[in-house]
């Protein structure tokens, strides 16, 4: 290797290692990949469908097998699920925290009580007084499943005040609920395309 | 006034770009897809309530819409992440790309975990 090959190695090396600090810097640490996750809320999304769509045909005739307090069961199934994918999520939060824009937080702000939990933090440089502290959030994972877990809460809700869960209704609640599901398991999947 | 649902979505999809920055290019065609379906849902509620009688009473419609902000909560915390992820991407790829260099020049792989 010639004075000038070396120069150039000894260059590149320390181009590498400006750019392996600057990228530690700009990275947030993250849950990795969990396929249990992808599993359980894939099976959960299975489960919440397929009664609904019961509770509509039930509801279309009145028929007393789709009332509120004939389902309280499927109810408390549906909570402890969540709350074991949720226990999962939480044994692996390595981060403690999830980083959102602090514009996000405003946005959903603006559309009338959405705002984020204080769990969900704003970055470093641009954090709001009434973001958590570190070490008091949690991961986005486990955010996003608490999420889902209050949605079955007001799932329950809706059923209590409608008595049947039909029509048009039904159908809304299975939109949203999907959507929920969809992006937990959206983040999963890139997660698993980049090996993390 | 019926709501419409290009509008609402179009309102969202520029709140977005500007609360994600010059990031929001890598992750917004999973956004325009989310958004439009809870731009379809708020015109939605609006459509059933407007039914006579309506399909359903305003108090459930109140708690569909706290569901639909959950969901939006949800849309934008994998959309954050989803960003975070394609950077981390990025750099890994960087990474790769002059390891061999570093390597060859320092006789280890620096890169290795240790």
């Amino acid at each position: 290797m010639t004075v000038i090959h070396r120069h150039i190695a000894r260059i590149a090396t320390l181009f590498a290692l400006v750019v392996l600090a600057t990228a530690c810097s700009m990275l947030q640490p993250m849950a990795p990949y969990d396929p249990e996750i992808e599993k359980g809320v894939s099976a959960y999304h299975q489960s919440l469908d397929s009664f609904i769509l019961k509770m509509d045909r039930l509801g279309r005739t009145k028929d007393p097998a789709g009332r509120y307090d004939g389902n309280l069961a499927f109810y408390d199934d549906a909570r402890a699920t969540v709350d074991t994918l949720t226990l999962r999520a939480e044994a692996q939060d390595v981060t403690h925290s999830c980083v959102v824009p602090d514009t996000v937080r405003q946005i959903l702000g603006a559309a009338g009580g959405g705002a984020l939990p204080a769990a969900v933090t704003a970055p470093s440089s641009t954090a709001s007084s009434s973001a958590a502290p570190a070490g008091e959030g949690v991961d986005c994972t486990v955010q996003m499943l608490r999420n889902v877990r209050g949605q079955v809460d007001t799932l329950a809700q809706i059923h209590q005040v409608e008595t049947y869960l039909t029509g048009p209704l039904a159908q809304r609640t299975r939109d949203i609920t999907a959507q929920s599901l969809r992006a937990i398991l959206a983040v999963e999947f890139a997660k698993k395309r980049n090996q993390m | 006034m019926a709501l419409n649902v290009d509008t609402l979505v179009q309102q969202m999809l520029s709140a977005g770009a500007g609360a994600f920055g010059d990031n929001w290019a890598r992750a917004s065609d999973y956004a325009a897809t989310e958004f439009r379906q809870i731009a379809q849902t708020i015109a939605g509620i609006e459509s059933d309530l407007a039914q006579v009688p309506p399909a359903y009473t305003p108090e459930a419609a109140k708690l569909l819409f706290g569901m639909q902000l959950s969901s939006l909560q949800n849309t934008l915390i994998a959309e954050a992440q989803l960003i975070e992820i394609a950077v981390q991407a990025a750099i890994k790829a960087v990474l790769e790309s002059v390891s061999g260099m570093v390597q060859q020049a320092l006789g280890f792989d620096l890169f290795a975990p240790v």
